[in-house]
């Protein structure tokens, strides 16, 4: 038999590392927040967000597109099937809209977010932190917070809040083509339901709360998963292992709290 | 290199002149750091006079590189005191820190250049965050590099250069800002015999050149002998021997005789 790649832990000693790291995460977050205000020069902060934008949602499109795009198309292939059933099939597009704006949309986002940038986040300040470039900076008198972790997680709160609005513009268009295929239902019925559910219950007199909540929520779920990707990497230790580590602590850890944090969001919004 | 299994004289020698440690800018004493039930470093006690460099040599995971990061602050250590430029680095907060560290220079061994700039903005990196203007500090940065044979490789990122391109950028990166005390980790492990003494030229250029005070870790006798002014053993947590080039190496410590048998006496010659 093989050794372990790591050695066991007890659940008590994974509870109290989560723990730590949620707590490590909250205080980067915060940081990163507070950099925003207080950078030296917030042109140069500027531009090293819009390269991290660039890194996480331009290159995350495609597969956020496509991805987004079957989700709409499985969502009305299931639902528009049982719709029929019932002879309410006129009510597809107003569900497929509400699931998706609400809650799949975000989550997907998110999911794929933690999966692709998060994890590359995890693994490319895990890779600076064993390879003694975070101490390099810290020598230098270069706030790694400041140069490193803001541009990062507020990139991924912006991408995440982008990424949702596009997942939730394909969605719609692949659920229009199942519904018409399917059942019939026009291209133009299908969308002025789905924008009659998007545009009713209007928070601010701008958003509908479905809209509204489900973007509260990618944003959440952006930030979170790349303040988890900045604590996971940062706290990286024990060379190409702990680097291995960290973006599976980052990935798992990013999947569970977008989840929770999800469902706390969905309570304080709709219950 | 077998460890003997003699114990140690228990001789530090010190040969330093009062004159010489009262304005010492780096000076430990007592330091103890532990990881867990391991102790590392137990009641370790280092001047480093002005303006010299010091070598500490000693055996792979005795805590060299850990008194290294002690004395740059990136090290906790559990009990002692480490004063470098006059400010007690062993607990102190971030403003005293950046005061300090702005009077640091570190190569570290790998380098530690970051691996998306080119070897120009690494450079300059140091200057620019710290208020230069950019061209001024890219200026500069390119006459750093230029001086030390890498004008044409400005370009060049991290992952495009060789191990002592990297090391070379890295000594460009910790002189730029023209620090009063250089700490060099293992500066020439892993080189060629040829790019070795190209590293330790720099590291005796920075003594010379910027009248740095220089803290060396290293393995090679060679190097050491090459540059530093005094040698000092790390043995089971402490400082065994502290003695000039010349002296180190007549030194009857048994780790002092093992490096230099290992190394055939060339030593001896530099």
């Amino acid at each position: 038999m093989s050794a372990p790649v790591t050695p066991e832990r007890s659940p008590l000693g994974v509870f109290a590392d989560s723990i730590e790291q949620t707590g490590y995460m909250i205080e980067l977050i915060f940081g990163a927040f507070s950099r925003l205000f207080t950078h030296r020069h917030p042109i140069r902060l500027f531009r090293r967000l819009v390269e991290q934008l660039y890194v996480h949602a331009v290159k995350s499109l495609l597969v956020v597109t496509v991805v987004g795009t079957f989700t709409g198309m499985v969502l009305a292939l299931q639902t528009g099937a049982e719709l029929k059933n019932l002879g309410v099939e006129d009510q597809l597009s107003k569900i497929v809209a509400a699931s998706l704006s609400r809650e799949m949309g975000p989550f997907i986002t998110g999911i794929i977010l933690a999966a692709t940038a998060g994890a590359a986040i995890a693994a490319e300040l895990g890779t600076m932190k064993v390879s003694e470039e975070i101490d390099a900076l810290e020598l230098m008198n270069v706030d790694p917070i400041a140069f490193l972790v803001s541009p990062r997680i507020v990139s991924m709160g912006l991408s995440c809040l982008i990424l949702t609005v596009w997942v939730n513009f394909v969605g719609i268009i692949g659920a229009a083509v199942v519904a018409h295929s399917q059942t019939g239902t026009l291209y133009s019925d299908f969308f002025y339901g789905a924008r009659e559910t998007l545009s009713a219950d209007r928070i601010f007199g701008v958003l509908s709360k479905a809209l509204f909540s489900g973007l509260v929520k990618a944003w959440c779920f952006g930030v979170i998963i790349g303040g988890l990707s900045c604590a996971s990497g940062l706290n990286a230790s024990g060379g190409a292992l702990g680097v291995g580590r960290a973006v599976r602590t980052a990935v798992t850890a990013s999947v569970v709290l977008t989840l929770i944090v999800g469902y706390i969001l969905t309570w304080f919004f709709w219950a | 290199m077998s460890t003997p299994a003699a114990a140690p004289a228990p001789a530090p020698v010190a040969p330093l002149a009062a004159a010489d440690t009262a304005d010492a800018p780096i000076r430990l004493s007592g330091v103890r750091v532990a990881f867990g039930d391991r102790v590392v470093l137990d009641h370790l006690d280092l001047v480093v006079p002005r303006g010299k460099n010091v070598v500490i040599m000693g055996l792979s995971g005795t805590g060299k590189s850990v008194t290294l990061k002690a004395v740059a602050g990136l090290q906790k250590v559990n009990a002692g005191e480490i004063v470098v430029a006059g400010v007690h680095v062993e607990n102190a907060r971030r403003a005293a820190l950046t005061s300090v560290r702005s009077k640091l220079g570190f190569l570290f061994q790998s380098g530690a250049l970051i691996r998306w700039m080119t070897a120009l903005e690494n450079v300059a990196l140091p200057l620019v965050e710290n208020g230069v203007p950019r061209a001024e500090a890219d200026a500069r940065a390119r006459k750093r590099l230029d001086e030390v044979g890498l004008g044409d490789s400005a370009n060049k990122r991290p992952d495009e250069m060789s191990g002592g391109m990297a090391k070379r950028v890295g000594f460009c990166r910790a002189t730029i800002a023209n620090p009063a005390i250089l700490l060099y980790d293992e500066p020439t492990t892993g080189l060629d015999p040829i790019t070795k003494r190209t590293i330790d030229d720099l590291i005796v250029h920075g003594r010379d050149k910027f009248g740095a005070t220089g803290v060396i870790v290293s393995h090679d006798l060679r190097g050491a002998m090459r540059t530093g002014d005094l040698i000092a053993l790390l043995y089971e947590g402490r400082i065994a021997v502290v003695l000039p080039p010349r002296e180190f190496i007549k030194c009857d410590h048994p780790i002092v005789r093992e490096f230099v048998r290992d190394d055939g006496g060339a030593a001896g010659g530099k």
